[in-house]
């Protein structure tokens, strides 16, 4: 056996066993934000009611985690008899340990310790969360663990301490603009001077600099809000533009270097779009530039691009389109309503 | 702090050192001091953003001042063997103008420092042997590695501040590093450059940095050192725990699963 296989017995588990209510509490402004269900609290980008936009780092040194755990649906204690040896009672063996992280930093809190007694939707447990040791983003992850070494070994059943027995999806808190290229963000901000202009591509000569897409700052105050379906909308409209350009310009213009990691970004970003395999939309990026062979090439990637675009799950065309139509249908019948009061 | 507005593709093409451009890309390492190396980069009309406070060029200065101090100090200790003295240097006095985890990934911020200020101590540290060898395209490739930090981990300033928030504790201050720090000068071998390789490159979330605490305590600071293999085994067996929680697991654990001296 090698030190990179140490032997581990398999054991069994049972993840998403329970959930977790969470708030993220900002002392500048004495109010708790409600962590939405798909488990990601943007708050580089909140806006309250009245309008204001949450100024987190400006007005804050510190945030608050504060979350309730339970179990979810269709589960409850008697599973967590599964876990142990069969003499064993999950109450002396197990607690649940949740901690905060930074994956950029490199912070972590210290770990909060709940024992099962403690699991309601009721009793609310807090973490600080340092500004100052956090980038981007912060994940909140919990862990069932075995806490105490098992007196006998079973087969199946885990027996050494701070053994993993559930976890879940990690609940994510955004803290800052995210300034990689990866996912489906790119370098965009606003512009003074554009006329009637909406959205311009700056930069598609340079082969070195991502080139930059701006957009008329009139529209500054509502483009930074995601809660708009209007501006979904425009967005919508110009994705598939702008996707296309950018992969030109990554295919045709830019000199990147194969360990780059802005290059590596736009070929996972484009693999995924156009569901072709990084290794060849770099072996098309590498052909000789213009040639016939690497213009036919960006043809067929840009048709797979259309499609795959409308297929993805960030930029989902036809879900978008169904969510505007019954906007649109709710308005006209409201206003149908107000004619005929 | 100034940061570098230029894309590091640029500034690599501009700073790489040439052995063809002998005059334009290796003289400036190897010849220049280091007024006449920031007037160089000046001259490249690189695009640089923010200012340098008097704080923090109060704490370079003093930072500067306690490297040559200490070199004077262990004149007869090997430069290689004061990386923790290095750690606690940096540390100790980025943290009073506020540096914070925050920073680390600010790696515009750390090349303009580290190329700005940091020229000659990186020669010392790196490229002194090279020079006496009249290696003088090795010796501006190792400054030009380690001082604008081609792979990120290399960034001299970056390097030690680092090693400094891991091991830095919020009760017992320095108290680990100064341990490390007096037995690397002084112990003959011992695993140290592994140990600050794996605290630095691998994620090692933990709270408080306590994996990297405890196993720095564990591996180096008892009786005998442990050696570069049992230190990168450690980090290995460590890394293969995935399905056990160990990032906040007592000493014990640490002693009797992981650290096997």
């Amino acid at each position: 056996m090698s030190e990179r296989n140490i032997s581990i017995d398999t054991y069994d588990k049972m993840d998403n066993l329970f959930g977790l209510e969470c708030g993220a509490f900002i002392p500048s402004v004495n109010a708790t934000i409600k962590m939405p269900g798909n488990q990601v609290l943007n708050l580089f980008n909140h806006f309250f009611e009245d309008g204001t936009r949450l100024r987190l780092r400006e007005d804050n040194t510190t945030l608050y985690l504060r979350f309730c755990i339970f179990f979810n649906e269709g589960y409850s204690f008697k599973d967590l008899n599964f876990l142990v040896n069969e003499q064993e009672n999950p109450f002396d063996v197990l607690c649940i340990r949740i901690q905060a992280s930074c994956k950029k930093s490199k912070w972590c809190s210290a770990q909060k310790r709940i024992s099962l007694s403690e699991i309601s939707k009721t009793k609310e447990v807090e973490i600080e969360i340092p500004l100052s040791d956090t980038r981007d983003s912060i994940s909140l992850s919990y862990y069932l663990t075995r806490e105490i070494e098992a007196k006998r070994k079973t087969p199946k059943k885990a027996s050494m301490p701070y053994s993993i027995l559930s976890t879940g999806e990690d609940f994510k808190v955004l803290l800052d603009e995210v300034k990689d290229v990866g996912g489906n963000h790119f370098p965009i901000f606003p512009k003074t001077g554009m006329g009637d202009s909406l959205f311009r591509i700056e930069g598609l000569e340079n082969s070195v600099i991502i080139p930059r897409i701006y957009y008329n700052d009139d529209f500054e105050e509502y483009f930074k809000r995601d809660d708009l379906l209007s501006v979904n909308s425009a967005f919508l409209t110009f994705s598939f533009y702008i996707l296309d350009t950018y992969l030109r310009w990554l295919i045709f213009i830019s000199s990147y270097d194969e360990t780059d990691k802005e290059y590596r970004s736009f070929l996972d970003l484009y693999s995924g779009y156009c569901k072709e395999s990084k290794n060849r939309i770099s072996e098309i990026a590498n052909m000789p530039k213009f040639s016939q062979e690497q213009t036919i090439e960006y043809f067929i990637l840009s048709q797979k691009l259309f499609v795959g675009i409308q297929e993805s799950k960030a930029i989902n065309f036809k879900k978008e389109l169904k969510g505007f139509i019954k906007e649109e249908f709710k308005l006209k019948s409201y206003e149908s309503i107000q004619n005929i009061n | 702090m100034k940061v570098f507005k230029t894309s590091t593709e640029n500034l690599i093409k501009l700073l790489r050192p040439d052995l063809g451009r002998f005059e334009d890309t290796v003289t400036p390492y190897c010849n220049y001091s280091q007024k006449e190396f920031s007037s160089f980069l000046e001259k490249l009309n690189l695009d640089i953003e923010g200012e340098i406070s008097n704080d923090e060029a109060l704490a370079i200065s003093s930072i500067k001042k306690s490297l040559h101090l200490l070199t004077i100090k262990n004149h007869d200790v090997p430069i290689d063997r004061m990386e923790f003295d290095y750690a606690i240097i940096f540390h100790k006095e980025l943290k009073k103008v506020g540096y914070s985890k925050n920073h680390i990934d600010n790696h515009a911020m750390w090349r303009w420092m580290s190329l700005n200020h940091f020229l000659k101590e990186v020669l010392a540290r790196r490229a002194q042997k090279l020079i006496d060898r009249k290696d003088l395209g090795g010796a501006a490739k190792s400054i030009f590695t380690h001082c604008f930090g081609e792979k990120t981990r290399d960034i001299f300033p970056r390097r030690y501040f680092l090693i400094g928030e891991r091991l830095h504790d919020k009760e017992k201050g320095y108290a680990l590093l100064e341990k490390l720090a007096e037995k690397s000068r002084f112990e003959k071998s011992g695993g140290f450059g592994n140990l600050i390789n794996n605290i630095i490159e691998t994620s090692l979330l933990s709270p408080n940095d306590f994996v990297s605490k405890i196993m720095a305590k564990i591996l180096l600071t008892g009786g005998k050192p442990a050696d570069d293999k049992q230190v990168a085994k450690a980090f290995v067996r460590y890394n293969g725990f995935k399905k056990r929680l160990l990032s906040s697991a007592v000493e014990q654990v640490f002693e009797q699963e992981v650290c096997l001296l």
